[in-house]
């Protein structure tokens, strides 16, 4: 087990005006399982090829377990790497793929043979160890690629992306078992993903990268209920959190946020922090907060109802995701689907004002929403 | 009705395309497979070009056989075949590796290399036979300046070979160079950097990945340099007209000089025959030994 730090990291390419990391602190403690996720482009695979050696880092310091490796070559930072399209050797067979980096390094054959076998067993992979990648299926490929990162026994393990190659049963299945390996090898995990499902079921904690800036880094289900911003909001949560742009105003000492174009106020429960009236907020609601006007939880603050229009109905079987337009807004509400409903149906929805979030003119949450959270946390 | 107009259409679509290819079709007809066939004919006849051809049966066959000289010029191929493929690989591979990586003017150096490819090959031959030249040529001229004495490159019975076979890998080079440079960047990058964090040197990088996956490749270069072996003709024609001593009489030459200096073209035809089932033994061995598929 061992930590990662990184201090003050930069990656700028010379042929580019921005630099693609910014001067980026961020602490991983022992065994921890952090993921990285972030849209294409943001940086999330560059900074993990950084701590792996496979690109230079233009200033700043990295450490693993205290020692700097900042510009160590890749095979002397005790990591390994799995990666997207697994990364194995087409004309060595399992056993020789997975006992790469051991025979490169002159180990033992004795030793190789029994990590190989371990390795083997843990993941399930004996009876194909003489077979080549070419006779594998995307999930004994990657079984295989796992199988060469944890038989060298390094401290910290980088996965980039490495379920997007495959079908989503086989990303299910993969993703139940990187964790129980975790939690098996207690060894410090780095994974890279696009996929915010993977980040939310894998992560200790994640990282929410956007244009090479941390946006947040916490716990899952902190980031999910108290984002810091607007694009962690809609990045995060699927469907994506509603935003509707509009302003604070005061009426007869309570605040209200009144939506842009709409006849449509909903009361705010924190007019100690908010407490002057201002323009070109925004407010979010996740889908799930919105709910049927009959259905609404006794012990929740609500809004006044809102006849809304379904133009859309989408049915995951146990739920259902309704596209909804009331006074030319849109937004999604998904309720549990033990109900019949059809595209144009008319229903009645609810705001819960609790889980109500605001975020400023620059898309930053307030702090009213953010210490809420944090209140019912402690 | 619509389908009537739709049989038509085909039918003149077909025809359209017929066309097209006739004229490949009557160049494939006229100079290649009825020379093959006229050739097979003329194994069994005896023909001098003047006169019908005569019926022999077997004789040409029996005669190759016992022909010294014929066996010579095999040998002497096989000799060539030796050096030059090797050589070429080998320097193929070399050149291949640098020019794929990122070099100081990477795309003229890569265009340098398949210049010799686009000569015609008899004139890099009579430059060639200026630079080995004994009294004159530049090679001894060197080789003089650090007192070493002349060397008879094309006329040294030990040394013609070779010293053709040098100039032919000289000349072809840049082919295979291309050909190496395609196999080279098919290997995907990953490989390498999942190398690199386990801790391969550069040299471990290329007898564990690259050689192993230019496999590939490596048979297509073979195959195709055996071929172009074989069918080595124009160096020793130029060069050496097939001497000294017959040490650089190739199996082509010989063939030729059987057939447009001595009119025997029925043993011609046999020296070709016997030439093409020597290339498709040689070439089925190779196969064997670097047919293994490889698949990223």
């Amino acid at each position: 087990m061992a930590s990662v730090i990184l201090e003050n990291v930069v990656k700028h390419y010379p042929n580019n005006d921005k630099s693609t990391i910014k001067d980026l602190d961020l602490s991983i403690n022992a065994g921890e399982f952090m993921v990285f996720v972030g849209p294409s482009g943001c940086g999330k695979s560059t900074l993990l090829r950084m701590i792996a050696g496979l690109i230079n880092t233009t200033s700043g310091k990295m450490f693993i377990d205290g020692k700097d490796i900042t510009n160590l070559p890749p095979k002397d930072r005790s990591i390994s790497m799995v990666f997207q399209n697994y990364a194995l050797f087409p004309h060595l067979d399992v056993y020789e793929n997975i006992s790469f980096g051991l025979s490169i390094r002159k180990t033992d054959k004795k030793e190789i043979d029994k990590r190989v076998n371990d390795a083997a067993e843990l993941l399930g992979i004996k009876d194909f160890l003489r077979k080549t990648p070419k006779n594998l299926s995307g999930g004994q490929r990657q079984r295989v690629a796992v199988g060469r990162a944890i038989v060298r026994r390094p401290k910290v393990f980088l996965f980039d992306e490495p379920l997007s190659n495959l079908d989503a049963k086989m990303r299910t299945q993969m993703r139940v078992e990187i964790s129980k390996l975790h939690k098996k090898l207690k060894t410090t995990i780095i994974y890279v993903t696009h996929d915010q499902c993977e980040a939310m079921t894998m992560a200790d904690r994640m990282v929410v990268l956007h244009n090479g800036i941390i946006q947040q880094c916490g716990a899952p289900s902190e980031i999910y209920s108290s984002p810091k911003n607007v694009f962690v909001a809609t990045f995060i949560g699927s469907p994506p959190m509603n935003l509707f742009k509009g302003d604070i105003i005061k009426k007869d000492d309570q605040l209200f946020f009144k939506i842009n174009n709409t006849a449509l106020t909903l009361p705010l429960k924190f007019p100690d922090i908010l407490s002057d009236e201002s323009s070109d907020y925004t407010l979010g609601i996740r889908p799930e907060h919105i709910y049927l006007a009959e259905r609404k939880p006794n012990d929740m603050l609500c809004s006044e109802a809102i006849d809304c229009e379904i133009e859309l109905a989408e049915s995951m079987g146990n739920d259902v995701s309704l596209h909804c337009k009331a006074q030319g807004l849109e937004f999604q509400s998904n309720q549990r689907h033990d109900f019949p409903i059809k595209t144009g149906d008319r229903i009645k929805l609810v705001f819960a004002i609790d889980k109500l979030h605001i975020f400023d003119e620059n898309g930053v949450a307030r702090p009213a929403t953010r210490e809420r959270s944090d209140r019912r946390k402690s | 009705m619509c389908r009537i107009y739709m049989t038509i259409g085909k039918e003149k679509n077909e025809n359209i395309g017929y066309a097209f290819i006739s004229p490949y079709i009557i160049f494939l007809l006229a100079f290649t497979a009825y020379p093959l066939v006229f050739s097979f004919y003329l194994i069994f006849h005896r023909w001098d070009l003047l006169t019908s051809p005569a019926f022999v049966g077997l004789d040409n066959f029996i005669f190759l056989l016992h022909d010294t000289q014929f066996w010579q010029a095999l040998l002497n191929t096989l000799v060539f075949l030796l050096i030059h493929i090797p050589l070429q690989i080998f320097f193929s591979i070399i050149i291949a590796m640098v020019l794929a990586e990122k070099i100081f003017a990477r795309t003229f150096f890569r265009a340098a290399f398949f210049l010799p490819v686009i000569i015609s090959g008899a004139v890099v031959t009579i430059l060639w036979q200026k630079l080995y030249a004994t009294d004159t040529g530049i090679f001894n001229h060197l080789l003089s300046l650090i007192g070493i004495s002349p060397v008879g490159w094309l006329t040294s019975t030990k040394i013609a070979m070779p010293a053709i076979a040098i100039m032919a890998t000289w000349k072809n080079m840049g082919f295979y160079i291309i050909l190496f440079l395609g196999g080279l960047l098919s290997i995907p990058g990953h490989l390498y950097e999942v190398s690199r964090i386990e801790g391969a040197s550069r040299w471990q990088d290329f007898w564990r990945i690259t050689l192993p996956l230019l496999r590939p490749t490596m048979l297509l270069v073979v195959v195709l340099s055996t071929f172009g072996a074989f069918s080595l003709f124009i160096e020793p024609y130029v060069m050496t007209g097939g001497g000294p001593l017959d040490k650089t009489m190739s199996v082509v030459l010989y063939m030729y000089k059987h057939a447009f200096l001595f009119q025997h073209m029925g043993y011609a035809a046999t020296i070709g025959f016997a030439l093409a089932i020597v290339i498709l033994m040689v070439v089925l061995v190779q196969k064997k030994y670097l047919g293994k598929e490889t698949e990223y």
